[in-house]
Protein backbone atom coordinates (compact mmCIF):
# COMPACT_ATOMS: atom_id res chain seq x y z
CA UNK A 1 0.00 0.00 0.00
CA UNK A 2 1.22 3.44 -0.67
CA UNK A 3 1.50 6.25 1.81
CA UNK A 4 -1.79 7.83 2.84
CA UNK A 5 -2.49 11.20 1.31
CA UNK A 6 -1.48 14.18 3.31
CA UNK A 7 -4.26 16.11 5.10
CA UNK A 8 -3.84 18.96 2.66
CA UNK A 9 -5.05 16.78 -0.20
CA UNK A 10 -7.36 14.53 1.72
CA UNK A 11 -9.93 17.21 2.51
CA UNK A 12 -10.59 18.41 -1.07
CA UNK A 13 -10.73 14.84 -2.28
CA UNK A 14 -13.23 13.99 0.42
CA UNK A 15 -15.39 16.96 -0.52
CA UNK A 16 -15.25 16.01 -4.16
CA UNK A 17 -16.25 12.48 -3.41
CA UNK A 18 -19.16 13.80 -1.37
CA UNK A 19 -20.37 16.27 -3.97
CA UNK A 20 -19.93 14.08 -7.00
CA UNK A 21 -22.39 11.21 -7.04
CA UNK A 22 -20.83 7.84 -7.16
CA UNK A 23 -21.29 6.15 -10.52
CA UNK A 24 -24.00 3.58 -10.46
CA UNK A 25 -23.24 0.05 -11.20
CA UNK A 26 -24.13 -1.00 -14.71
CA UNK A 27 -27.40 -2.91 -14.78
CA UNK A 28 -27.91 -6.14 -16.54
CA UNK A 29 -29.23 -4.94 -19.85
CA UNK A 30 -30.32 -7.36 -22.57
CA UNK A 31 -29.57 -4.62 -25.10
CA UNK A 32 -26.00 -4.14 -23.97
CA UNK A 33 -24.41 -5.77 -27.00
CA UNK A 34 -26.44 -3.81 -29.51
CA UNK A 35 -25.97 -0.58 -27.63
CA UNK A 36 -22.22 -1.06 -27.53
CA UNK A 37 -22.10 -1.89 -31.22
CA UNK A 38 -24.35 1.00 -32.15
CA UNK A 39 -22.18 3.40 -30.18
CA UNK A 40 -19.26 2.10 -32.19
CA UNK A 41 -21.08 2.99 -35.41
CA UNK A 42 -22.78 -0.27 -36.21
CA UNK A 43 -25.93 0.74 -38.03
CA UNK A 44 -27.28 -2.79 -38.12
CA UNK A 45 -27.03 -2.99 -34.35
CA UNK A 46 -28.98 0.19 -34.00
CA UNK A 47 -31.59 -1.11 -36.41
CA UNK A 48 -31.96 -4.18 -34.22
CA UNK A 49 -32.56 -1.90 -31.26
CA UNK A 50 -35.20 -0.06 -33.25
CA UNK A 51 -36.91 -3.26 -34.26
CA UNK A 52 -36.86 -4.48 -30.68
CA UNK A 53 -38.37 -1.41 -29.04
CA UNK A 54 -40.32 0.46 -31.68
CA UNK A 55 -43.53 -1.42 -30.96
CA UNK A 56 -43.43 -0.76 -27.23
CA UNK A 57 -42.63 2.88 -27.72
CA UNK A 58 -45.27 3.26 -30.40
CA UNK A 59 -47.99 1.78 -28.21
CA UNK A 60 -46.92 3.94 -25.31
CA UNK A 61 -46.95 7.05 -27.48
CA UNK A 62 -50.30 6.20 -28.98
CA UNK A 63 -51.87 5.75 -25.56
CA UNK A 64 -50.30 8.93 -24.29
CA UNK A 65 -51.12 11.07 -27.31
CA UNK A 66 -54.37 9.43 -28.39
CA UNK A 67 -53.53 9.79 -32.07
CA UNK A 68 -51.85 7.36 -34.41
CA UNK A 69 -50.14 9.88 -36.63
CA UNK A 70 -48.91 11.82 -33.65
CA UNK A 71 -47.64 8.58 -32.18
CA UNK A 72 -45.78 7.75 -35.40
CA UNK A 73 -44.12 11.14 -35.44
CA UNK A 74 -43.31 10.85 -31.76
CA UNK A 75 -41.65 7.46 -32.26
CA UNK A 76 -39.56 8.80 -35.13
CA UNK A 77 -38.47 11.75 -33.05
CA UNK A 78 -37.73 9.47 -30.13
CA UNK A 79 -35.42 7.24 -32.12
CA UNK A 80 -33.74 10.22 -33.67
CA UNK A 81 -32.99 11.53 -30.20
CA UNK A 82 -31.83 8.12 -29.13
CA UNK A 83 -29.54 7.91 -32.12
CA UNK A 84 -28.04 11.30 -31.44
CA UNK A 85 -27.82 10.79 -27.70
CA UNK A 86 -26.52 7.27 -27.69
CA UNK A 87 -23.03 8.53 -26.97
CA UNK A 88 -24.26 10.06 -23.72
CA UNK A 89 -25.96 6.86 -22.57
CA UNK A 90 -23.90 5.64 -19.61
CA UNK A 91 -25.62 2.33 -19.07
CA UNK A 92 -26.78 3.18 -15.55
CA UNK A 93 -30.28 2.07 -16.52
CA UNK A 94 -31.55 -0.34 -19.07
CA UNK A 95 -31.69 0.89 -22.62
CA UNK A 96 -35.41 0.26 -22.60
CA UNK A 97 -35.90 2.46 -19.55
CA UNK A 98 -33.75 5.19 -21.04
CA UNK A 99 -35.60 5.05 -24.36
CA UNK A 100 -38.95 5.07 -22.57
CA UNK A 101 -37.94 8.20 -20.69
CA UNK A 102 -37.06 9.89 -23.98
CA UNK A 103 -40.37 8.83 -25.51
CA UNK A 104 -42.29 10.23 -22.55
CA UNK A 105 -40.42 13.49 -22.84
CA UNK A 106 -41.22 13.70 -26.54
CA UNK A 107 -44.87 12.96 -25.89
CA UNK A 108 -45.05 15.60 -23.18
CA UNK A 109 -43.64 18.16 -25.56
CA UNK A 110 -46.11 17.19 -28.23
CA UNK A 111 -48.99 17.34 -25.80
CA UNK A 112 -47.91 20.83 -24.85
CA UNK A 113 -47.59 21.99 -28.44
CA UNK A 114 -50.39 23.67 -30.27
CA UNK A 115 -50.67 20.99 -32.91
CA UNK A 116 -51.14 18.31 -30.33
CA UNK A 117 -53.76 20.42 -28.59
CA UNK A 118 -55.61 20.81 -31.87
CA UNK A 119 -55.46 17.10 -32.45
CA UNK A 120 -56.79 16.43 -28.99
CA UNK A 121 -59.56 18.95 -29.55
CA UNK A 122 -60.82 16.96 -32.48
CA UNK A 123 -60.45 13.71 -30.57
CA UNK A 124 -60.71 14.41 -26.84
CA UNK A 125 -58.72 12.23 -24.56
CA UNK A 126 -60.30 13.20 -21.28
CA UNK A 127 -63.95 13.76 -20.67
CA UNK A 128 -66.82 13.40 -23.06
CA UNK A 129 -68.48 10.30 -24.27
CA UNK A 130 -66.92 10.30 -27.72
CA UNK A 131 -65.36 7.15 -28.97
CA UNK A 132 -61.70 6.77 -28.19
CA UNK A 133 -59.49 7.60 -31.17
CA UNK A 134 -57.82 4.25 -30.97
CA UNK A 135 -61.08 2.34 -31.07
CA UNK A 136 -60.90 1.98 -34.84
CA UNK A 137 -57.43 0.56 -34.48
CA UNK A 138 -58.63 -1.68 -31.67
CA UNK A 139 -61.46 -3.09 -33.70
CA UNK A 140 -58.94 -4.32 -36.19
CA UNK A 141 -57.06 -6.03 -33.38
CA UNK A 142 -59.94 -8.07 -32.06
CA UNK A 143 -59.01 -11.69 -32.32
CA UNK A 144 -62.01 -13.69 -33.62
CA UNK A 145 -60.54 -16.95 -32.40
CA UNK A 146 -62.07 -17.06 -28.84
CA UNK A 147 -65.55 -17.19 -30.23
CA UNK A 148 -68.24 -14.60 -30.68
CA UNK A 149 -69.24 -14.03 -27.06
CA UNK A 150 -65.77 -14.04 -25.59
CA UNK A 151 -64.50 -11.88 -28.38
CA UNK A 152 -67.28 -9.44 -27.88
CA UNK A 153 -66.69 -9.28 -24.13
CA UNK A 154 -62.96 -8.87 -24.57
CA UNK A 155 -63.45 -6.18 -27.15
CA UNK A 156 -65.91 -4.34 -24.94
CA UNK A 157 -63.61 -4.55 -21.96
CA UNK A 158 -60.67 -3.35 -24.00
CA UNK A 159 -62.72 -0.45 -25.24
CA UNK A 160 -63.85 0.32 -21.70
CA UNK A 161 -60.27 0.24 -20.44
CA UNK A 162 -59.17 2.48 -23.29
CA UNK A 163 -61.93 4.91 -22.51
CA UNK A 164 -61.09 4.89 -18.82
CA UNK A 165 -57.41 5.42 -19.64
CA UNK A 166 -58.30 8.37 -21.81
CA UNK A 167 -60.10 10.00 -18.91
CA UNK A 168 -57.07 9.91 -16.65
CA UNK A 169 -54.72 12.80 -16.25
CA UNK A 170 -51.49 12.57 -18.27
CA UNK A 171 -49.45 11.89 -15.13
CA UNK A 172 -51.70 9.04 -14.04
CA UNK A 173 -51.81 7.66 -17.56
CA UNK A 174 -48.02 7.72 -17.83
CA UNK A 175 -47.36 5.83 -14.64
CA UNK A 176 -50.17 3.35 -15.24
CA UNK A 177 -48.97 2.56 -18.75
CA UNK A 178 -45.40 2.12 -17.61
CA UNK A 179 -46.12 -0.08 -14.63
CA UNK A 180 -49.25 -1.95 -15.66
CA UNK A 181 -49.05 -2.09 -19.43
CA UNK A 182 -45.29 -2.32 -19.97
CA UNK A 183 -44.52 -4.00 -16.66
CA UNK A 184 -41.74 -1.69 -15.60
CA UNK A 185 -40.69 -1.84 -11.97
CA UNK A 186 -41.17 1.10 -9.71
CA UNK A 187 -37.48 1.94 -9.97
CA UNK A 188 -37.54 1.82 -13.74
CA UNK A 189 -40.68 3.90 -13.88
CA UNK A 190 -39.08 6.44 -11.57
CA UNK A 191 -36.03 6.56 -13.83
CA UNK A 192 -38.14 6.93 -16.95
CA UNK A 193 -40.42 9.57 -15.46
CA UNK A 194 -37.62 11.44 -13.78
CA UNK A 195 -39.20 11.41 -10.36
CA UNK A 196 -38.68 9.74 -7.00
CA UNK A 197 -39.63 6.21 -6.14
CA UNK A 198 -42.17 7.37 -3.52
CA UNK A 199 -43.75 9.65 -6.06
CA UNK A 200 -44.18 6.74 -8.41
CA UNK A 201 -45.80 4.66 -5.68
CA UNK A 202 -48.29 7.29 -4.61
CA UNK A 203 -49.04 8.38 -8.15
CA UNK A 204 -49.59 4.81 -9.26
CA UNK A 205 -51.98 4.14 -6.37
CA UNK A 206 -54.05 7.20 -7.30
CA UNK A 207 -53.97 6.18 -10.95
CA UNK A 208 -55.23 2.69 -10.16
CA UNK A 209 -58.02 4.07 -8.03
CA UNK A 210 -59.04 6.53 -10.75
CA UNK A 211 -59.02 3.82 -13.41
CA UNK A 212 -61.00 1.49 -11.19
CA UNK A 213 -63.61 4.13 -10.47
CA UNK A 214 -63.96 5.00 -14.14
CA UNK A 215 -64.33 1.35 -15.03
CA UNK A 216 -66.91 0.71 -12.33
CA UNK A 217 -68.89 3.61 -13.75
CA UNK A 218 -68.99 2.31 -17.31
CA UNK A 219 -68.67 -1.46 -16.87
CA UNK A 220 -71.78 -3.37 -15.81
CA UNK B 1 -60.79 -5.72 7.33
CA UNK B 2 -63.12 -3.14 5.96
CA UNK B 3 -63.92 -2.49 2.32
CA UNK B 4 -61.95 0.78 2.27
CA UNK B 5 -58.85 -0.97 3.57
CA UNK B 6 -59.14 -3.65 0.92
CA UNK B 7 -59.55 -1.08 -1.83
CA UNK B 8 -56.53 0.82 -0.52
CA UNK B 9 -54.45 -2.34 -0.57
CA UNK B 10 -55.67 -3.02 -4.08
CA UNK B 11 -54.68 0.45 -5.24
CA UNK B 12 -51.28 0.40 -3.58
CA UNK B 13 -50.15 -3.05 -4.63
CA UNK B 14 -52.36 -3.83 -7.57
CA UNK B 15 -53.29 -7.23 -6.14
CA UNK B 16 -54.73 -8.90 -3.04
CA UNK B 17 -52.16 -10.93 -1.16
CA UNK B 18 -52.82 -10.51 2.54
CA UNK B 19 -54.87 -13.24 4.33
CA UNK B 20 -57.15 -10.65 5.90
CA UNK B 21 -58.02 -9.31 2.48
CA UNK B 22 -58.72 -12.77 1.18
CA UNK B 23 -61.02 -13.45 4.10
CA UNK B 24 -62.85 -10.20 3.40
CA UNK B 25 -63.24 -11.06 -0.24
CA UNK B 26 -64.89 -14.34 0.65
CA UNK B 27 -67.49 -12.46 2.63
CA UNK B 28 -67.99 -9.26 0.60
CA UNK B 29 -69.53 -9.57 -2.83
CA UNK B 30 -68.95 -5.91 -3.78
CA UNK B 31 -65.28 -6.12 -3.03
CA UNK B 32 -65.04 -9.43 -4.83
CA UNK B 33 -66.65 -7.91 -7.91
CA UNK B 34 -64.38 -4.85 -7.74
CA UNK B 35 -61.28 -7.02 -7.45
CA UNK B 36 -62.42 -9.20 -10.33
CA UNK B 37 -63.02 -6.17 -12.52
CA UNK B 38 -59.61 -4.80 -11.66
CA UNK B 39 -57.89 -8.06 -12.50
CA UNK B 40 -59.64 -8.14 -15.84
CA UNK B 41 -58.66 -4.56 -16.50
CA UNK B 42 -55.08 -5.29 -15.52
CA UNK B 43 -54.94 -8.19 -17.90
CA UNK B 44 -56.40 -6.00 -20.60
CA UNK B 45 -53.75 -3.42 -19.90
CA UNK B 46 -51.08 -6.05 -20.38
CA UNK B 47 -52.70 -7.06 -23.62
CA UNK B 48 -52.58 -3.50 -24.84
CA UNK B 49 -48.81 -3.84 -24.98
CA UNK B 50 -49.20 -6.73 -27.35
CA UNK B 51 -51.15 -4.81 -29.95
CA UNK B 52 -49.77 -4.91 -33.41
CA UNK B 53 -48.08 -1.88 -34.82
CA UNK B 54 -48.43 -0.38 -38.27
CA UNK B 55 -46.46 -2.46 -40.76
CA UNK B 56 -44.66 0.58 -42.09
CA UNK B 57 -43.47 1.72 -38.67
CA UNK B 58 -39.98 0.22 -38.89
CA UNK B 59 -39.36 1.42 -42.43
CA UNK B 60 -40.58 4.88 -41.56
CA UNK B 61 -38.40 5.15 -38.49
CA UNK B 62 -35.31 3.94 -40.29
CA UNK B 63 -35.94 6.18 -43.30
CA UNK B 64 -36.24 9.13 -40.98
CA UNK B 65 -33.01 8.18 -39.25
CA UNK B 66 -31.12 7.75 -42.52
CA UNK B 67 -32.38 11.06 -43.82
CA UNK B 68 -31.24 12.76 -40.65
CA UNK B 69 -27.89 11.05 -40.87
CA UNK B 70 -27.43 12.09 -44.49
CA UNK B 71 -28.25 15.65 -43.54
CA UNK B 72 -25.78 15.53 -40.71
CA UNK B 73 -23.03 14.08 -42.85
CA UNK B 74 -23.68 16.38 -45.80
CA UNK B 75 -20.67 18.54 -46.70
CA UNK B 76 -20.80 21.94 -45.15
CA UNK B 77 -19.85 23.71 -48.40
CA UNK B 78 -17.88 26.56 -46.93
CA UNK B 79 -17.46 28.10 -50.38
CA UNK B 80 -21.09 29.16 -50.26
CA UNK B 81 -20.47 31.37 -47.27
CA UNK B 82 -17.35 32.77 -48.91
CA UNK B 83 -19.21 33.50 -52.14
CA UNK B 84 -21.98 35.29 -50.27
CA UNK B 85 -19.46 37.35 -48.35
CA UNK B 86 -17.65 38.35 -51.53
CA UNK B 87 -20.92 39.29 -53.21
CA UNK B 88 -21.97 41.44 -50.26
CA UNK B 89 -18.59 43.17 -50.20
CA UNK B 90 -18.77 43.83 -53.94
CA UNK B 91 -22.23 45.33 -53.59
CA UNK B 92 -21.06 47.65 -50.83
CA UNK B 93 -18.06 48.74 -52.91
CA UNK B 94 -20.21 49.36 -55.98
CA UNK B 95 -22.67 51.48 -54.05
CA UNK B 96 -19.86 53.47 -52.48
CA UNK B 97 -18.19 54.06 -55.86
CA UNK B 98 -21.49 55.16 -57.41
CA UNK B 99 -22.03 57.61 -54.59
CA UNK B 100 -18.54 59.00 -55.02
CA UNK B 101 -19.08 59.43 -58.76
CA UNK B 102 -22.36 61.25 -58.22
CA UNK B 103 -20.72 63.48 -55.65
CA UNK B 104 -17.89 64.35 -57.98
CA UNK B 105 -19.95 64.88 -61.12
CA UNK B 106 -22.82 66.81 -59.57
CA UNK B 107 -22.52 70.60 -60.23
CA UNK B 108 -22.33 73.08 -57.47
CA UNK B 109 -25.61 74.03 -55.97
CA UNK B 110 -26.78 77.16 -57.76
CA UNK B 111 -28.02 80.17 -55.92
CA UNK B 112 -31.73 79.78 -55.50
CA UNK B 113 -33.44 82.15 -57.87
CA UNK B 114 -37.13 82.74 -57.93
CA UNK B 115 -38.54 82.76 -61.40
CA UNK B 116 -41.80 84.61 -61.57
CA UNK B 117 -44.39 83.55 -64.02
CA UNK B 118 -44.86 86.13 -66.71
CA UNK B 119 -48.38 86.79 -67.94
CA UNK B 120 -49.11 86.06 -71.52
CA UNK B 121 -49.28 88.97 -73.82
CA UNK B 122 -52.78 90.10 -74.58
CA UNK B 123 -54.32 88.07 -71.85
CA UNK B 124 -57.15 89.87 -70.21
CA UNK B 125 -57.13 90.01 -66.48
CA UNK B 126 -60.17 88.72 -64.71
CA UNK B 127 -62.19 90.94 -62.50
CA UNK B 128 -60.67 90.99 -59.06
CA UNK B 129 -62.68 90.08 -56.09
CA UNK B 130 -63.87 93.06 -54.10
CA UNK B 131 -61.69 93.46 -51.09
CA UNK B 132 -62.63 95.41 -48.07
CA UNK B 133 -59.65 96.57 -46.14
CA UNK B 134 -59.93 98.00 -42.69
CA UNK B 135 -58.99 101.64 -42.19
CA UNK B 136 -55.30 102.30 -41.82
CA UNK B 137 -53.75 102.33 -38.42
CA UNK B 138 -53.27 105.81 -37.08
CA UNK B 139 -49.57 105.40 -36.36
CA UNK B 140 -48.73 104.26 -39.86
CA UNK B 141 -48.75 107.07 -42.38
CA UNK B 142 -49.93 106.06 -45.80
CA UNK B 143 -46.83 105.64 -47.87
CA UNK B 144 -47.38 105.21 -51.55
CA UNK B 145 -45.21 102.75 -53.28
CA UNK B 146 -44.07 102.59 -56.80
CA UNK B 147 -44.22 99.40 -58.73
CA UNK B 148 -42.43 99.14 -62.00
CA UNK B 149 -42.87 95.74 -63.47
CA UNK B 150 -40.17 94.69 -65.88
CA UNK B 151 -42.33 93.78 -68.83
CA UNK B 152 -45.91 93.34 -67.78
CA UNK B 153 -48.22 96.21 -68.49
CA UNK B 154 -50.13 97.84 -65.75
CA UNK B 155 -53.03 95.73 -64.80
CA UNK B 156 -55.77 95.70 -62.33
CA UNK B 157 -54.79 95.39 -58.72
CA UNK B 158 -54.55 92.02 -57.11
CA UNK B 159 -55.20 92.35 -53.40
CA UNK B 160 -54.10 88.84 -52.62
CA UNK B 161 -50.88 89.44 -54.42
CA UNK B 162 -50.49 92.64 -52.54
CA UNK B 163 -50.83 90.87 -49.28
CA UNK B 164 -48.37 88.30 -50.49
CA UNK B 165 -45.96 91.01 -51.46
CA UNK B 166 -45.90 92.38 -47.98
CA UNK B 167 -45.49 89.07 -46.25
CA UNK B 168 -41.71 88.59 -46.57
CA UNK B 169 -40.98 91.99 -45.20
CA UNK B 170 -43.09 91.37 -42.18
CA UNK B 171 -41.51 88.02 -41.57
CA UNK B 172 -38.09 89.60 -41.60
CA UNK B 173 -38.66 92.07 -38.82
CA UNK B 174 -40.92 92.76 -35.87
CA UNK B 175 -44.27 94.28 -36.52
CA UNK B 176 -43.47 97.70 -35.11
CA UNK B 177 -40.37 97.93 -37.23
CA UNK B 178 -42.22 96.71 -40.24
CA UNK B 179 -44.85 99.31 -39.78
CA UNK B 180 -42.28 102.07 -39.42
CA UNK B 181 -40.04 101.10 -42.33
CA UNK B 182 -42.18 101.21 -45.46
CA UNK B 183 -42.21 104.97 -45.80
CA UNK B 184 -38.45 105.16 -45.57
CA UNK B 185 -37.66 102.49 -48.12
CA UNK B 186 -40.27 103.41 -50.66
CA UNK B 187 -38.88 104.78 -53.82
CA UNK B 188 -40.16 108.05 -55.19
CA UNK B 189 -43.42 107.22 -56.83
CA UNK B 190 -43.23 107.21 -60.53
CA UNK B 191 -46.86 106.34 -60.75
CA UNK B 192 -48.39 106.90 -57.37
CA UNK B 193 -51.40 104.81 -56.71
CA UNK B 194 -53.90 105.06 -53.99
CA UNK B 195 -55.29 102.31 -51.89
CA UNK B 196 -58.60 101.03 -53.05
CA UNK B 197 -58.46 102.48 -56.52
CA UNK B 198 -58.88 99.20 -58.20
CA UNK B 199 -60.95 100.55 -61.00
CA UNK B 200 -58.16 102.68 -62.43
CA UNK B 201 -55.84 99.77 -62.78
CA UNK B 202 -53.34 101.04 -60.26
CA UNK B 203 -51.69 98.88 -57.68
CA UNK B 204 -52.00 99.59 -53.99
CA UNK B 205 -48.72 100.05 -52.19
CA UNK B 206 -47.34 97.11 -50.25
CA UNK B 207 -46.95 99.18 -47.17
CA UNK B 208 -49.30 97.55 -44.74
CA UNK B 209 -48.30 94.02 -43.97
CA UNK B 210 -49.97 94.04 -40.64
CA UNK B 211 -53.20 95.31 -42.07
CA UNK B 212 -53.15 92.86 -44.87
CA UNK B 213 -52.63 90.06 -42.44
CA UNK B 214 -55.56 91.15 -40.41
CA UNK B 215 -57.72 91.57 -43.46
CA UNK B 216 -57.72 87.95 -44.51
CA UNK B 217 -58.14 85.20 -41.94
CA UNK B 218 -56.72 82.58 -44.26
CA UNK B 219 -53.33 84.21 -43.92
CA UNK B 220 -53.19 82.82 -40.42
CA UNK B 221 -52.19 79.46 -41.77
CA UNK B 222 -49.46 78.22 -44.02
CA UNK B 223 -52.02 76.89 -46.43
CA UNK B 224 -53.51 80.32 -46.67
CA UNK B 225 -50.10 81.70 -47.50
CA UNK B 226 -49.57 79.20 -50.25
CA UNK B 227 -53.01 79.86 -51.64
CA UNK B 228 -52.37 83.59 -51.69
CA UNK B 229 -49.08 83.06 -53.49
CA UNK B 230 -50.76 80.86 -56.03
CA UNK B 231 -53.44 83.47 -56.64
CA UNK B 232 -50.82 86.14 -56.97
CA UNK B 233 -48.95 84.15 -59.55
CA UNK B 234 -52.10 83.47 -61.53
CA UNK B 235 -53.32 87.01 -61.68
CA UNK B 236 -51.91 89.32 -64.34
CA UNK B 237 -49.50 91.68 -62.81
CA UNK B 238 -49.00 89.40 -59.91
CA UNK B 239 -45.39 88.91 -60.78
CA UNK B 240 -44.93 92.64 -60.77
CA UNK B 241 -46.48 92.89 -57.38
CA UNK B 242 -44.38 90.09 -56.08
CA UNK B 243 -41.37 91.75 -57.58
CA UNK B 244 -42.25 94.98 -55.86
CA UNK B 245 -42.59 93.26 -52.55
CA UNK B 246 -39.33 91.48 -53.12
CA UNK B 247 -37.71 94.77 -53.95
CA UNK B 248 -38.97 96.27 -50.73
CA UNK B 249 -37.80 93.28 -48.73
CA UNK B 250 -34.40 93.29 -50.42
CA UNK B 251 -33.99 96.98 -49.79
CA UNK B 252 -34.69 96.46 -46.13
CA UNK B 253 -32.13 93.73 -45.93
CA UNK B 254 -29.43 95.92 -47.51
CA UNK B 255 -29.61 94.46 -51.00
CA UNK B 256 -31.23 95.53 -54.21
CA UNK B 257 -33.76 93.51 -56.12
CA UNK B 258 -32.94 93.20 -59.77
CA UNK B 259 -34.40 91.44 -62.75
CA UNK B 260 -32.34 89.58 -65.26
CA UNK B 261 -33.73 89.50 -68.79
CA UNK B 262 -32.38 86.86 -71.10
CA UNK B 263 -32.06 87.36 -74.80
CA UNK B 264 -32.47 83.65 -75.32
CA UNK B 265 -36.21 83.78 -74.72
CA UNK B 266 -36.04 82.45 -71.21
CA UNK B 267 -38.35 84.05 -68.68
CA UNK B 268 -36.80 86.84 -66.62
CA UNK B 269 -35.22 85.98 -63.33
CA UNK B 270 -35.29 87.99 -60.20
CA UNK B 271 -32.32 88.22 -57.93
CA UNK B 272 -31.02 90.40 -55.20
CA UNK B 273 -27.62 92.03 -55.35
CA UNK B 274 -25.62 94.12 -52.95
CA UNK B 275 -25.86 97.80 -53.60
CA UNK B 276 -22.35 98.13 -55.10
CA UNK B 277 -23.08 95.41 -57.64
CA UNK B 278 -26.56 96.47 -58.66
CA UNK B 279 -27.21 98.78 -61.60
CA UNK B 280 -27.98 102.36 -60.90
CA UNK B 281 -31.65 103.23 -60.57
CA UNK B 282 -33.23 103.49 -63.91
CA UNK B 283 -30.29 101.90 -65.73
CA UNK B 284 -29.41 98.50 -67.02
CA UNK B 285 -26.28 96.43 -67.34
CA UNK B 286 -25.96 94.38 -70.46
CA UNK B 287 -23.60 91.48 -70.68
CA UNK B 288 -22.90 88.40 -72.76
CA UNK B 289 -22.08 85.02 -71.38
CA UNK B 290 -19.82 83.12 -73.73
CA UNK B 291 -19.92 79.35 -74.08
CA UNK B 292 -16.55 79.08 -72.40
CA UNK B 293 -17.95 80.76 -69.31
CA UNK B 294 -16.44 84.18 -69.97
CA UNK B 295 -18.72 87.06 -69.11
CA UNK B 296 -18.36 90.28 -71.05
CA UNK B 297 -20.20 93.46 -70.16
CA UNK B 298 -21.61 95.42 -73.07
CA UNK B 299 -20.47 98.68 -71.63
CA UNK B 300 -17.91 99.57 -69.04
CA UNK B 301 -19.42 99.71 -65.63
CA UNK B 302 -19.52 103.10 -63.94
CA UNK B 303 -17.00 104.23 -61.42
CA UNK B 304 -17.21 102.51 -58.07
CA UNK B 305 -18.71 99.34 -59.48
CA UNK B 306 -17.21 95.96 -58.96
CA UNK B 307 -17.38 94.16 -62.30
CA UNK B 308 -15.40 91.18 -61.09
CA UNK B 309 -17.68 90.54 -58.15
CA UNK B 310 -20.77 91.08 -60.28
CA UNK B 311 -19.46 88.72 -62.93
CA UNK B 312 -18.78 86.09 -60.32
CA UNK B 313 -22.22 86.55 -58.88
CA UNK B 314 -23.80 86.21 -62.28
CA UNK B 315 -21.80 83.11 -63.10
CA UNK B 316 -23.15 81.44 -60.01
CA UNK B 317 -26.62 81.63 -61.53
CA UNK B 318 -25.68 78.81 -63.91
CA UNK B 319 -26.90 80.77 -66.88
CA UNK B 320 -26.80 79.45 -70.37
CA UNK B 321 -24.63 81.29 -72.88
CA UNK B 322 -26.30 84.32 -74.43
CA UNK B 323 -27.10 87.97 -74.02
CA UNK B 324 -28.59 89.29 -70.82
CA UNK B 325 -29.76 92.56 -69.40
CA UNK B 326 -29.78 93.24 -65.69
CA UNK B 327 -32.24 95.86 -64.53
CA UNK B 328 -32.74 97.30 -61.11
CA UNK B 329 -36.25 96.94 -59.79
CA UNK B 330 -38.13 99.72 -58.18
Amino acid sequence: MGAPPSPGFAYPLAVLSWVRPAPRAAVDDPDRVEVTAARAGDEAAFERLVARHEGTLYRLARRLLGDEEEALDAVQETFLRIYRGLGAFRGEARFRTWATGIAIHVCRNRLASASARAARRSVPLAGGEEEDPSSRFERELVDPAPGPEAAARGSELRRAVSRALAKLTPEHREVLLLCEMQGLSYEEAAAALGCRLGTVRSRLARARRALRQHLEGIWP
Amino acid sequence: MRCEELRRELDETGEITSPAARDHLAACADCARAVALWEEARATLRELDQESTPPFLHARVMANLRAAERERLAPRRPWRLAARSVAALAAVLAISFAGWIVWRVAPETPVPVEVPTAPRAGERAPEPEPVTLPPPLPEVPPAPATVSPPRAPSTRPAPAALREAAAPAEEAMPRSEAEAKPAAVAEPPATPVALGTAADGAVPPPARPSLSRRATPERETAEGTRAARARAARQPGGEALTMAARSAAATRSGEVACTLFAGTGEPPRTLTLPEPLAPAPGSEIGFTLLPDGELRFDEPLPEGSEPGALAERLRRLALSPGDYRLRRDG
